[in-house]
């Protein structure tokens, strides 16, 4: 009886530990991608378990797929690196990353009830439901480095963590500039989202992304020359 | 020259005296038409941010067929109206242009009157819209019509320019390295001369990127003007008109600044 017993808390144990966040697989990569665990760096291979607390860093002309278990994805470019902070309500499986460098492709599968897809930086929190965004840091400025988001479909919304009052809400095509990972721009239609590759499928193509972010700071139409 | 007019026939004669005493008349109070060669030389600087900046530029030019020299000063703010319009207003200080009423009379003789030091205020309005050309082949192509308003302060001239131009910008490494442009400028005259189109400006050029800050560019520029009767010619020879056809042909370079404030 006892060992039955026993045996059904590891059961109960597990399912809730495995319910606190959304489980994820690393699964495709390319070129240096590692993986931390506590205080252990390892070499990240497709297939490999994630969890909460994992920092997943990619190399230079890298790029690591990580995908969760009702279908979201995440895929990060070159030189990134991203934590899974997961969350402590054991009873939805929102998935909450958190990203220190470099620059992802979200996409997210249809959220139930009051779950959540969040990614977090020092500055921001972009939240969705059920859609498909980018998200990049930019050039480092004075006060902190630059945020670019654009949505290709469904709607972002992005916070300030110190002021929940700045926020914004990105449709469809919609981009934002955020200087110094603070100062919010209007949302608007950025040219240079048009070059973004999208495909999160190996085996449909390419999901390398070659996008150079530089380009996003020149806006063709706002030079003068006279 | 006894035997030379012997063997001519006598209605000839009377022709080459008369062509030989009119003609030069004639030529004397119409403007020659010229065909000259110059350089200019340009300044800009942009400061300011996404939706207003600043320009601030200096010219200068030369045209080697009288030394003409001319130059000028322009200063006002862009402001982003759209995405794709900007609008500018601006004040120009210039010295060295030239009108139709500066063809006078000498008593004897005409000539062009030397406008070097004579100063001139121009009030210019703009505006531009722009659009990225995604229908040609490759990116970065941006199709731009530059219109202006401009009224001569001095001389009451009031003048609209269009400008239509295309420009093909080169990145390299995710920044602007190069740009390519074509402009083609008509100038309407709106309370001076006869012609619908008074002047024109065809332009080729290239603008090297040295960094976020400094541009540096060379450009070719074709320009006719109509010439059209002066003020003098108009009170001496009542009746009479003209209309002489000038072209010159100028290459210029330019430097560009960009401050962000």
């Amino acid at each position: 009886m006892k060992k039955i017993l026993g045996s059904m808390m590891i059961i109960i144990i597990s399912i809730f530990a495995a319910r606190d966040v959304d489980p994820a697989t690393l699964n495709y990569s390319i070129g240096d991608v590692k993986v931390k665990r506590g205080a252990a760096w390892m070499n990240g291979a497709p297939g490999m378990n994630l969890a909460r607390g994992d920092m997943v860093s990619t190399g230079g002309k890298s790029l690591a797929i990580i995908a969760f278990s009702r279908g979201s994805m995440v895929r990060m470019r070159e030189n990134t690196s991203l934590s899974i902070t997961g969350n402590d309500r054991p009873d939805n499986e929102s998935i909450s990353l958190f990203l220190t460098a470099g620059s992802v492709f979200s996409r997210v599968a249809k959220r139930m009830n009051a779950e959540k897809y969040e990614i977090n930086t020092a500055t921001v929190v972009a939240a969705v439901r059920g859609t498909e965004f980018f998200f990049a840091f930019g050039k480092e400025g004075k006060s902190g480095k630059d945020l670019w988001l654009c949505v290709n479909s469904g709607l972002v919304q992005v916070e300030d963590i110190s002021d929940s009052a700045k926020k914004v809400s990105l449709k469809k095509g919609e981009g934002i500039f955020i200087r110094g990972g603070s100062v919010f721009t209007a949302p608007k239609r950025y040219p240079w989202t048009r070059d973004l590759n999208w495909n999160m499928d190996p085996a449909r193509g390419s999901v390398v992304d070659t996008t150079d972010l530089k380009s996003a700071y020149t806006d063709l139409l706002n030079q003068d020359y006279d | 020259m006894k035997r030379y007019f012997t063997l001519l026939p006598q209605p000839w004669i009377i022709i080459m005296i008369v062509f030989t005493v009119i003609r030069p008349a004639y030529a004397d109070h119409v403007p020659a038409k010229e065909d000259e060669t110059g350089g200019e030389a340009v300044v800009r600087i942009f400061a300011g941010g996404e939706s207003l900046s600043i320009l601030g530029e200096a010219k200068g030019g030369y045209l080697d067929g009288d030394g003409r020299r001319y130059g000028s000063l322009t200063a006002g703010p862009y402001i982003r109206l759209f995405d794709n319009l900007k609008a500018g207003a601006f004040y120009r200080f210039q010295q060295g242009e030239r009108h139709d009423d500066d063809w006078v009379a000498l008593n004897p003789g005409w000539e062009w009157k030397d406008t070097a030091s004579r100063n001139e205020h121009v009030l210019i309005g703009d505006l531009t819209p722009r659009l990225l050309a995604g229908f040609l082949p490759g990116k970065n192509w941006v199709l731009e019509l530059k219109s202006r308003y401009l009224n001569n302060l001095t001389n009451d001239e009031r003048t609209i320019t269009v400008r239509p131009g295309l420009m093909f910008v080169l990145f390299r490494g995710g920044e602007p390295f190069m740009n390519f442009f074509l402009q083609y400028e008509l100038y309407f005259p709106l309370n001076y001369s006869d012609e619908l189109i008074y002047e024109r400006w065809a332009y080729a050029g290239v603008i090297f990127h040295i960094n976020e800050t400094l541009q540096a560019g060379l450009y070719g520029a074709y320009q006719t003007v109509t010439w059209g009767p002066s003020d003098d010619f108009e009170r001496l020879h009542p009746g009479e008109s003209y209309k002489v056809e000038s072209e010159y042909l100028i290459a210029g370079v330019m430097v560009i600044m960009r401050l962000k404030m």
